[in-house]
């Protein structure tokens, strides 16, 4: 039932979708990182309007499909006049919809930090971004890890959306080849024992990273 | 830009057709994956290493794969081996397996965190099997799994919105077809992201009541039920 025959011919589009694969998850990960950090600052601000921004933003991320959401920025972005390539739309779309994510673990993570670090670097006359990029994020970081690393894995289950505009990520790629030859199940099959690998060698170094990052800096 | 009124005169209709097959499906699609989780949690906690060990392999290739993924194996590949499904159904069996093993593991979390001293006591007073799990498991562990189990139904009413790429009728797919004729993307597109977030929020506020309503023993004051024991 599963011929190699059918697979052989198809590998090396298949393995320039997984590099794009890869590329996609690379760079919506730092940007749900860069949005995450920057809405996170927002929902505990302690003026109203970008504490209501911020939870409304990530109440629509959450509440609306990440296929709506990249449909929404891929048609939105010319409307405004900027035009980008599909899969810039794509990063930014899993970037925005991750790190909305991104956000509500960093909350929970701060959440879970004593309030005398932040009295201690105001006491200190840290200036308030010191504060956040010194002293609260690289702890809450930390804190978050295992969730942040969770989210990752599902960042790279969000990226075969990309497909429906048009990147030739590693789902597009083996949906072109089944649209050329008929012969689904090796392909198919193949990509989604792919991503398997994929998801599993992440957890993997985010295991091992976690036991290096451990809060009480080493493990028992 | 001007926004056409007549624009939302077509586009309301369609769109409501397609929710209301998002609705559907997605009730559809949470009941087996109830059901089937409810069973997979048992295996996962089995006296034989062999039927654990098969839970956990689902368990991690369901949670390694994109459900994009698993959608077009059950599309393509199913039929190519015989199994000739239509793309509902296809598409419906596909998030289902997907969802069972999410929720096998909320499952087996919130009967794990129930301390065995539980169990033991209902054993100790002579407590029939069936009385042990509808009498002192379920009502501890459904509070806990209660939370999980509806951010998982959240997410899988989100998550149906894939279907659209094996034209199943639902939401998403209404939509594209609704842009198609009117070519007013950005619009049309929003109109769908408000439907879908209203029925987040609903799900959202109803999955707090039933919070409440499970927990309610917990609450100071609160007076116990007619016919059991303070």
């Amino acid at each position: 039932m599963f011929d190699p025959a059918n697979l052989l011919p198809a590998l090396p589009e298949l393995a320039r979708g997984f590099g794009i694969t890869v590329t996609l998850s690379l760079s919506a990960m730092v940007l749900s990182w860069v949005f995450g950090a920057v809405v996170v600052v927002g929902l505990l601000s302690s003026a109203a309007l970008p504490r209501r921004a911020a939870a409304l933003f990530v109440s629509f991320m959450r509440g609306t499909p990440a296929l709506v959401q990249l449909f929404l920025v891929f048609f939105a972005l010319p409307l405004i006049g900027i035009h980008v390539p599909p899969f810039v739309a794509a990063a930014i779309t899993l970037g925005l919809n991750s790190g909305a994510y991104v956000a509500e673990i960093l909350r929970g993570a701060l959440g879970s930090l004593h309030p005398g670090q932040a009295e201690a670097a105001e006491a200190l006359g840290f200036p308030k971004w010191r504060t956040w990029t010194r002293v609260l994020l690289p702890q809450a970081v930390r804190i978050g890890l295992p969730s942040l690393t969770n989210e990752l894995t599902l960042l790279v289950k969000t990226t075969p959306l990309a497909s429906v505009v048009a990147v030739t990520e590693l789902t597009f790629a083996g949906q072109i080849v089944v649209a050329r030859t008929f012969e689904p199940i090796e392909v198919l099959l193949t990509v989604a024992l792919s991503y398997l690998l994929l998801n599993l060698t992440l957890t993997l170094l985010a295991g091992r990273l976690e036991k290096r990052l451990h809060p009480a800096g080493r493990v028992r | 830009m001007s926004i056409d009124l007549s624009l939302f005169a077509y586009a309301i209709p369609v769109l409501a057709a397609g929710a209301l097959f998002t609705l559907q499906i997605g009730l559809a699609i949470s009941a087996v994956a109830l059901v089937l989780g409810a069973m997979l949690s048992l295996a996962l906690a089995a006296k034989s290493r062999f039927i654990t060990g098969l839970a956990h392999g689902y368990i991690v290739t369901m949670r390694g794969i994109p459900p994009l993924v698993l959608i077009l194996i059950s599309f393509y590949v199913l039929p190519a081996m015989g199994l000739l499904l239509d793309p509902p159904m296809a598409g419906a069996t596909a998030l289902s397996l997907y969802f069972t093993a999410y929720v096998a593991i909320a499952i087996r979390g919130a009967v794990a965190s129930i301390h065995e001293g539980q169990t033991e006591a209902a054993l100790s007073l002579g407590m029939l099997p069936r009385d042990r799990l509808t009498r002192i498991l379920v009502p501890q562990a459904w509070p806990i799994v209660l939370p999980a189990l509806c951010g998982l139904m959240i997410g899988l009413f989100k998550e149906t919105a894939l279907l659209s790429v094996i034209s199943v009728p639902e939401l998403t797919f209404m939509t594209k077809q609704a842009v198609a004729r009117t070519y007013a993307p950005f619009e049309i597109y929003f109109l769908a992201a408000l439907i879908y977030w209203g029925w987040s929020a609903s799900l959202d506020a109803l999955a707090r009541r039933l919070e409440r309503h499970a927990t309610r023993y917990r609450r100071p004051g609160a007076k116990p039920q007619q016919g059991t024991l303070p």
